[in-house]
């Protein structure tokens, strides 16, 4: 049977319609989805996910024309590439690639099944297949992973990554893991500014150098929360105040740090909270003279509120530091 | 309140309360007459303007005739009707595009989109054409749904959508009963290019 004729008898069957002797007027007109104006196939297909959207694109060449033109909004992807095996996650149950080598090719696996291949690395068709969706301009990303664990690769990968990389990707969040920050110098350009709100780094190694060209790329600029773990950031801490909320380790907090910090975000509309971890021993004394009122209610011996009004305004700093493990963190509230 | 109890075309005039409510009165292409509440109307940015450009008293809405909508028949009408008088007074969502949409189907709008695909399609057909944005937007969702974790070919049937090889068909036929000459002519250099031409000409 027909999946029409399915459709058409089991709603007659549902609305406890049961004779089965009824004449169906076969001349009836059918409805069918590309009947339907462009503007409504539009908001059908904005429901489905990327998935459904290439088996639809798969059902004929109009269809894939139309459907490839509509913008797209992906919940997460996650790209990891080490050594013998790399893998591409769309954030969703059962859906990745696994790439892996086997001497001298490489598999592929998928939720379908998967492939044996020759003649690339298991790693480049990784990079490529990432490419393919990352670059289309209909593709709109909320949060993306990228993990690179091969440190002696790290110039092809990034190579391929960037090679023939034509359009920004509209990334909303954006963490990165890598041995070291060299490779941010590359990775950052390939995203839309304004559009990248987050950028969260985990780097074992951090070059001084490379962090003073990253301050002064776009994308750093408009972006709005920064994170950075696993190493100590350098550089001015002047380069975080536009950020509504930063976290980091720095080197050591002054007291000249704490009044700049103080006066430059109480001026930022954006600013909402900040945490630094200090790696050398600071002056306990002397900093905490400059953070405001001590709230003793809600103080302990290694843990101290304070507060500090905002002169001519409703908003005050509460300020939260931990002495013992040399931690401050700062939050804008209103009174 | 079931699909079937929604107050969409039997009022009980003693339960309005005593605020004076006005309800319009519309009438299908097949001449059934609906009776719909003014906040109700709201959904629907179309009927909206129309009644405001239309400016009428709770007389004229008695005395005059029913507005006429005359490409929407009474069964999809109701089902419209129904959908507006139970969302009356809620937001009218704005979508710019630049976030995805989110849209959840409420239990109401479930059972009132449980119908066969043809009257489906008629719904989303009139939603568009009333412009009731929420009611366009949860019965293209049902649409969707139909989508999900589909192959291809199960979408073909699905959605009814020819295949490459039945797209360029129906295409030929379409091209053919416009100019009988052409198949002829396609058949003619088939033949050449048997015999070795190259060139038609």
């Amino acid at each position: 049977m027909e999946y029409r004729e399915f459709d058409f008898w089991f709603y007659r069957f549902l609305n406890g319609e049961f004779d089965l002797n009824f004449e169906r007027d076969k001349d009836k007109k059918i409805y069918e989805l590309m009947d339907m104006p462009l503007d409504i196939m539009k908001n059908v297909v904005e429901y489905l996910d990327i998935f459904d959207r290439m088996s639809l694109a798969s059902t004929n060449r109009s269809f894939k024309t139309f459907v490839e033109d509509q913008k797209l909004f992906h919940p997460k992807m996650f790209l990891h590439v080490s050594e013998e095996v790399a893998f591409i996650e769309f954030g969703m149950e059962c859906r990745f690639i696994l790439y892996k080598r086997h001497g001298n090719c490489f598999t592929t696996k998928m939720q379908q099944g998967g492939k044996s291949l020759r003649g690339v690395p298991y790693w480049k068709q990784a990079i490529r297949d990432f490419k393919k969706v990352l670059n289309d301009p209909k593709f709109h990303l909320k949060t993306l992973e990228i993990e690179f664990y091969m440190p002696g690769l790290m110039p092809s990968i990034l190579d391929e990554l960037v090679d023939s990389f034509i359009h920004k990707a509209r990334v909303s969040s954006l963490f990165f893991r890598a041995p070291s920050t060299d490779s941010l110098l590359k990775i950052l350009p390939l995203f839309q500014p304004g559009y990248l709100t987050t950028i969260e780094l985990s780097m074992h190694e951090i070059n001084g150098s490379v962090m003073e060209k990253v301050i002064e790329m776009e994308q750093w600029k408009h972006a709005k929360y920064f994170t950075m773990t696993n190493t100590v950031f350098r550089g001015s801490l002047h380069h975080l105040y536009h950020f509504k909320q930063f976290d980091i380790c720095y080197q050591q907090l002054t007291v000249e740090d704490v009044r700049q910090m103080k006066k430059i975000l109480s001026k930022s509309s954006d600013f909402e909270k900040c945490s630094l971890r200090f790696m050398n021993s600071v002056d306990v004394g002397s900093i905490e003279k400059e953070l405001g009122s001590c709230i003793e209610g809600a103080s302990k011996r290694y843990q101290k509120i304070y507060h500090s009004p905002i002169l001519n305004t409703t908003e005050y700093f509460e300020i939260e530091w931990k002495s013992w493990t040399r931690e401050i963190t700062m939050k804008k509230r209103k009174l | 309140m079931s699909v079937e109890n929604a107050p969409v075309v039997d009022v009980d005039e003693a339960a309005i309360p005593v605020e004076k409510k006005m309800y319009y009165r519309f009438e299908s292409n097949d001449k059934k007459e609906f009776r719909v509440s003014e906040l109700a109307i709201q959904q629907s940015e179309t009927l909206n303007r129309l009644v405001e450009a239309m400016g009428y008293t709770s007389e004229d809405v008695e005395n005059k005739p029913a507005i006429a909508i005359e490409n929407i028949d009474g069964k999809t009408l109701k089902l419209v009707f129904q959908w507006c008088e139970h969302h009356k007074g809620e937001a009218i969502p704005v979508d710019d595009g630049s976030v995805p949409k989110i849209v959840e189907i409420p239990e109401f709008d479930a059972k009132l989109m449980d119908i066969d695909n043809g009257l489906l399609f008629k719904l989303i057909w009139a939603a568009d054409y009333l412009n009731i944005v929420q009611l366009l937007n949860v019965s293209c969702k049902k649409v969707a749904n139909m989508a999900q974790g589909k192959t291809p070919a199960q979408l073909r049937r699905v959605y009814l959508l020819p295949s490459d090889e039945e797209d360029e068909a129906a295409k030929r036929a379409a091209q053919e009963a416009q100019d009988p000459r052409a198949r002829e002519v396609e058949e003619e250099f088939e033949e050449r290019k048997r015999q070795g031409g190259n060139s038609f000409f």
